[in-house]
This record gives structure tokens, C-alpha cells and sequence, in this order.
């Protein structure tokens, strides 16, 4: 069971990273309880894009979770490393969530093949909840 | 390392190839092709869902590449450099994209793959959806440059078989050829 650690005096650094052709955008906001992945996602050293990000949602799910979160997914293309990274988060937030999360995964309407990956980690992640959100024009 | 011209004859070029690739491949020269491509299937009115599929299949070929490569080099911030080919084509009968790449492997990496391709032979979209989770969950093939789910990926995307060749070339060096359907 988790501590309820009195943390009012500690701040959490937010992080925001640019996309880039390879790498999304990356917006972690501890105070307004807000995470955003938007763009593309292939950076060569996935894994070493990632740990810096995975490590802060595992912080704040463990220790600064004050109020419900929401998280979007709005990723356009994304490599097979990158699908392991976005399990290990949507497992990390699962494991240590103590209020609500809203998690938006958006998918564009046109595109036929749009909802297979929500499917993949909607189905695994049940408690979760994921909405599917579908955008008409490119995010 | 071996040279571009090694692979020159690796794959046939016919009037179905719409791209083409045959230099070093590192991250900046796939950002280059997928862009590239990108631009051209969007340009020709193709349809989202293929331009997804052909994207993604474009970058995990070309990373698989980076990765299993007799001669890759080392550079700066654990990044890779290596030799290699691609095509893409595409077939108006059919409505189907063929992406196809080769580049020189050892034997080692010949198991590897070999090894990775028997997981995963014959399985359907459901079994191989399933194969994925259970590699997720356990991390048991994550390393440096993936999750060891690319091959897994490469079968749920393409819509028939993956076709593998390994050809000697010389000594324990042979030449890897993948083919997959959109």
C-alpha cells in the first residue's frame, strides 16, 4: 500500500520536449496534471528517448499524484520499441494510480487502421479505461 | 565494412518501383526516406491506413537493418551506421505495396533472425497479437535499439507471409533478403 507522504514543499520538474522528425512532442505537467505525447515516434535509441519520461510518469504516479490526470495519446506513426515504451507506461500508471486518470488515445477518422493499436492496449489495460478520440484533420 | 556497390545488385528495380535506396543507412537518412515517402503516397491520394502501414514497415525494415548488419559501424551517442538496400513497389493489378530490402549479415545474425522468424511462422493476427503481449509484459528480448517486437509487428502488418532469403556471399558473410506485402 502507498505512504501518503506529505509533499507540499517538494516540486516535481515539468518536462516539455520539442518533436522532431523522429521524436514526438513530450509535454509531463505535474502541476496541472497533464501528459501529451504528440507526433511521430521512431527515435533510433528508443529506449534512451524514453527512460527520462517513463521515470518521471513512474515519480509522479508513485509520489505526485494529487488530482485526476489526463494523458493524450495523439502519436501518428510509431516504431515497435515505441509500442513497448507506451505498454510500460500505461503499466506503470495502472500499478500506481491512487486517483482518476483520463486517457485519450486519438486516432484519425480516415484511416481505416486507426483504432488497432487503442485496441491492443485498451484490451490490456481495461482498468484503465482509454477513450478513443477521433480527430477529422492531422494532429 | 563492405561497400554500397556490394548491393547494387541485390534487388531488381522494375516499373513497378516507385522508391528506391541503396546507401548508409542512420537515423537521419531514414527520417529522409520516410519523410519521402510519406509525401509521396499522400501526394498520389493514398489511402491513411497505407500510408500508416507502409510508414512503419519502411522504418522497422530500415532499423532492422541498422541492427543486423555485417560491418554496421558505431557512432557518437550509441547511435549505428550500416549498408544497406530497399525498394518499394507497387502494384496497380493488385492494389498491394512490396517493400523489399537486403543487406550482408553474419552467421550469427542469421540465427538470430532465423530464430525470431520461427516464433512467429505461421501464427495469425490473434495468436501473433497475443505473442507481442506476452513479450510487453516480459521484456525479455529489450535491448539497446528495440523490444524485439519488430519481426512480430512486420507479420501483423503485412498481408501475406514474410519472405526471408539468406544467399552465401563469402566467408561466414551472406547476404539477408526480406520481402513484405502491404
Amino acid at each position: 500500500m502507498k505512504e501518503n507522504i506529505e509533499m507540499e514543499n517538494i516540486e516535481m520538474e515539468n518536462i516539455n520536449i520539442k518533436m522532431t522528425d523522429s521524436s514526438p512532442k513530450v509535454k509531463l505537467d505535474y502541476e496541472k496534471a497533464f501528459i501529451e505525447f504528440e507526433g511521430k515516434s521512431f527515435p533510433e535509441n528508443t529506449f534512451d528517448f524514453y527512460e527520462p519520461i517513463v521515470q518521471w510518469i513512474k515519480n509522479y504516479f508513485t509520489e505526485y499524484e494529487r488530482k485526476t490526470t489526463t494523458i493524450n495519446i495523439k502519436l501518428t506513426y510509431f516504431n515497435s520499441a515505441s509500442t513497448q515504451i507506451l505498454f510500460d507506461i500505461f503499466d506503470a500508471i495502472q500499478d500506481n494510480k491512487t486517483n482518476e486518470v483520463i486517457i485519450n488515445w486519438y486516432y484519425a477518422l480516415d484511416n481505416e487502421n486507426g483504432l488497432d493499436d487503442y485496441e491492443d492496449y485498451s484490451e490490456e489495460f481495461e482498468e484503465l479505461n482509454i477513450n478513443a478520440v477521433a480527430y477529422a484533420e492531422e494532429v | 565494412m563492405c561497400k554500397n556497390d556490394n548491393l547494387n545488385l541485390c534487388l531488381i528495380i522494375d516499373e513497378n518501383t516507385i522508391y528506391e535506396f541503396n546507401e548508409k543507412i542512420n537515423e537521419q537518412s531514414i527520417i529522409k526516406s520516410a519523410k519521402h515517402i510519406e509525401k509521396l503516397l499522400k501526394d498520389n491520394d493514398v489511402k491513411p491506413n497505407k500510408i500508416q502501414d507502409v510508414f512503419e514497415l519502411l522504418v522497422e525494415i530500415m532499423q532492422n537493418m541498422l541492427n543486423y548488419s555485417f560491418g554496421n559501424i558505431d557512432l557518437p551517442n550509441n547511435k549505428k551506421e550500416a549498408i544497406g538496400s530497399f525498394v518499394l513497389s507497387y502494384d496497380s493489378n493488385d492494389d498491394e505495396y512490396v517493400l523489399k530490402s537486403c543487406n550482408l549479415i553474419t552467421l550469427e545474425q542469421v540465427e538470430i533472425i532465423t530464430n525470431k522468424f520461427k516464433l512467429i511462422e505461421g501464427l495469425d493476427d490473434k495468436a501473433l497479437r497475443k505473442l507481442a503481449r506476452e513479450k510487453m509484459r516480459s521484456k525479455e528480448d529489450n535491448h539497446d535499439k528495440g523490444a524485439g517486437l519488430g519481426f512480430i509487428m512486420m507479420a501483423r502488418k503485412s498481408t501475406k507471409p514474410i519472405a526471408t532469403q539468406f544467399i552465401p556471399y563469402k566467408d561466414n558473410i551472406l547476404q539477408y533478403k526480406l520481402s513484405l506485402v502491404i
